[in-house]
């Protein structure tokens, strides 16, 4: 058996974002959980994630970081992503200096396109993005 | 689904110690946990004129065990309140936690199970055990803190990569806000250090505020004659831009005590008892938020059931504390209540009706940045300072004239949102 969670990670590490969608109400949970976040059944089907979207808001981090997973990285810039499913989620944003400065540059800009970068820490794959 | 408890509950006394730094803090540095919660619970009882053997159960809250060292909150307070042999149970809703004890007690009493109960809540976010020793104490090292208090979040994915709270509470709802209400980074900014003057304030005249010093002393103290000049520099950078750090919560020591009983009790009682008549609980996992950052669903929820409950509006409210650990995001709370029109909070702010003698006062003790914030016993703090509020006997910040109807809205985490609808007998 290889876990749900597991399989998010492991697709990371491929480049790829899985969900899930609901095969009663069609409603897309990501990240993946045992049941649909808009009915609560608990069948559904994996299905593959663009990896692209549309930047909402981003703001810097402080040292020191939140998780020892990212000492080395902090500050760094958490963005809040649409993804093109309809999808809200947030993850690094890689390519963007964490300062005021240029988060209020990145604030000023509007419809900024992303995609998925994922950011290949000592143990894990974990979601970022960059601007496209 | 019902909608109301099936009997009629009191909160008959309250308790609650300074917050502060079981290390430094003067009037609680070198207690052990045990005691600074055993003072919240002393207070609260003696409030109601009971003792331990007199309540039915203790609902003990506690958040973080590596801090407090007390992973059996319940079994290992009893002793220390008075409550050996009595029924319990350990409760942590990171800062709703004392709140939401007040809920699951009151429906307890209401169900006929018990008369009465002890809601206590304890926690140290500034100290921590030092080595093995079973009462010297440490300062908490900063990249610690958060890794604990995460631990309430999402632990398979948002916390594994990358999720940050300070930056999504605050940077990005800042962000959300202003694009929602046209409004400048400049004009932001400025709106911002008036909420926190405010709280300051409320903290200055609070002796059991954390930080007890004014916005304005301290600038002065660093040599700054315009404080805001002393906001905009570098003693006070942006955590997260464009929330700077000191429109963030300062970690405390602290606890608060809460002590219900039957209605029908409520006669004999030494001082005034408030009613519980509304409360809603709802709970949602990051991010709280899709394309608005200040659209949090999980509060319309909590708030709708709450005065749903209660049969009011945001009109009726006369008292609001929400949780402003993120200060930007407390302000949301209170449009999202109706207390505060929508995208007219700062305003109020900027104009000085959210101080205690103000016609929309909020956060009257001071807030999780100036009162602090003791996780699990923060929201007591708030309905402590709210039941002052309604008895006229919350010092140096009453109310001109006492409310007569509060409203205590927290956030465990952000995860928890909790509404309590407290109203003067």
């Amino acid at each position: 058996m290889t876990s749900i969670i597991e399989r998010h990670y492991r697709g990371l590490a491929g480049g790829i974002m899985y969900a899930h969608r609901c095969t009663d109400c069609y409603g897309l949970t990501f990240p993946m959980t045992t049941c649909c976040d808009d009915c609560g059944s608990f069948t559904y089907e994996e299905v593959r994630l663009a990896g692209r979207g549309v930047l909402l808001f981003a703001s810097h981090t402080t040292a020191p970081a939140s998780h020892p997973r990212f000492v080395g990285l902090a500050p760094y810039v958490l963005s809040h992503v649409l993804l093109d499913e309809g999808i809200a989620t947030q993850g690094v944003l890689t390519g963007v200096d964490p300062t005021p400065d240029a988060m209020e540059d990145l604030y000023e800009r509007r419809d900024v396109l992303v995609e998925l970068d994922v950011l290949r820490t000592a143990d894990l794959p974990v979601i970022a993005f960059r601007i496209r | 689904m019902a909608t109301r408890l099936a009997g009629h509950v009191v909160i008959a006394g309250v308790g609650c110690t300074r917050f502060g730094d079981l290390v430094s803090t003067p009037g609680i540095a070198g207690l052990s946990l045990q005691e600074l919660a055993a003072a919240a619970a002393r207070e609260a009882l003696e409030d109601a004129g009971m003792r331990g053997h007199d309540v039915g159960a203790l609902y003990a809250g506690n958040a973080t065990g590596q801090s407090s060292g007390l992973p059996a909150t319940h079994t290992q307070l009893a002793r220390w309140v008075g409550l050996n042999l009595k029924p319990g149970v350990r409760i942590d809703a990171a800062g709703s936690t004392t709140n939401v004890a007040i809920v699951m007690a009151a429906e307890a009493i209401a169900s006929g199970a018990i008369d009465s109960a002890l809601v206590l809540g304890v926690e140290a976010d500034r100290s921590r055990p030092k080595g093995l020793s079973p009462y010297e104490r440490e300062p908490i090292p900063p990249d610690l803190l958060r890794v604990w208090t995460d631990q309430s979040c999402d632990q398979a994915y948002a916390v594994p990569q990358g999720h940050d709270m300070i930056a999504a509470c605050n940077g990005i709802v800042a962000q959300g806000y202003m694009r929602r209400y046209s409004m400048s980074a400049k004009d932001y900014d400025r709106a911002m250090f008036e909420v926190c003057r405010t709280r300051r304030l409320h903290g200055a005249l609070n002796p059991r505020a954390v930080l007890q010093q004014r916005l304005e002393d301290e600038a002065a103290e660093h040599g700054f004659a315009d404080p805001f000049d002393f906001w905009r520099s570098s003693l006070n950078p942006f955590a997260s831009w464009p929330a700077r750090r000191r429109s963030l919560a300062t970690p405390a020591d602290g606890a608060s005590a809460v002590v219900l009983v039957r209605g029908e009790a409520a006669r004999g009682l030494p001082h005034r008892s408030v009613t519980l008549r509304g409360f809603g609980t709802a709970a949602a996992d990051v991010p709280w938020y899709t394309l608005d950052p200040t659209n949090w669903r999980h509060d319309a929820v909590a708030i709708h059931a709450a005065f749903t409950m209660a049969g009011i509006t945001g009109a009726d409210i006369d008292h609001l504390h929400t949780d402003d650990s993120s200060h930007i995001l407390g302000i949301v709370a209170a449009e999202r209540t109706g207390y505060l029109p929508y995208g007219e909070g700062l305003e109020a702010a900027s104009a000085g009706r959210l101080r205690f003698d103000g016609d929309k006062p909020m956060s009257t003790h001071g807030g999780r940045h100036a009162f602090g914030h003791a996780s699990s016993a923060s929201a007591g703090s708030d309905t402590y300072e709210a039941v002052m509020q309604i008895r006229g006997r919350a010092g140096a910040a009453q109310m001109p004239s006492a409310p007569g109807l509060s409203v205590v809205a927290t956030h465990g985490r952000s995860l928890i949102s909790q509404v309590l609808v407290l109203e003067g007998n």
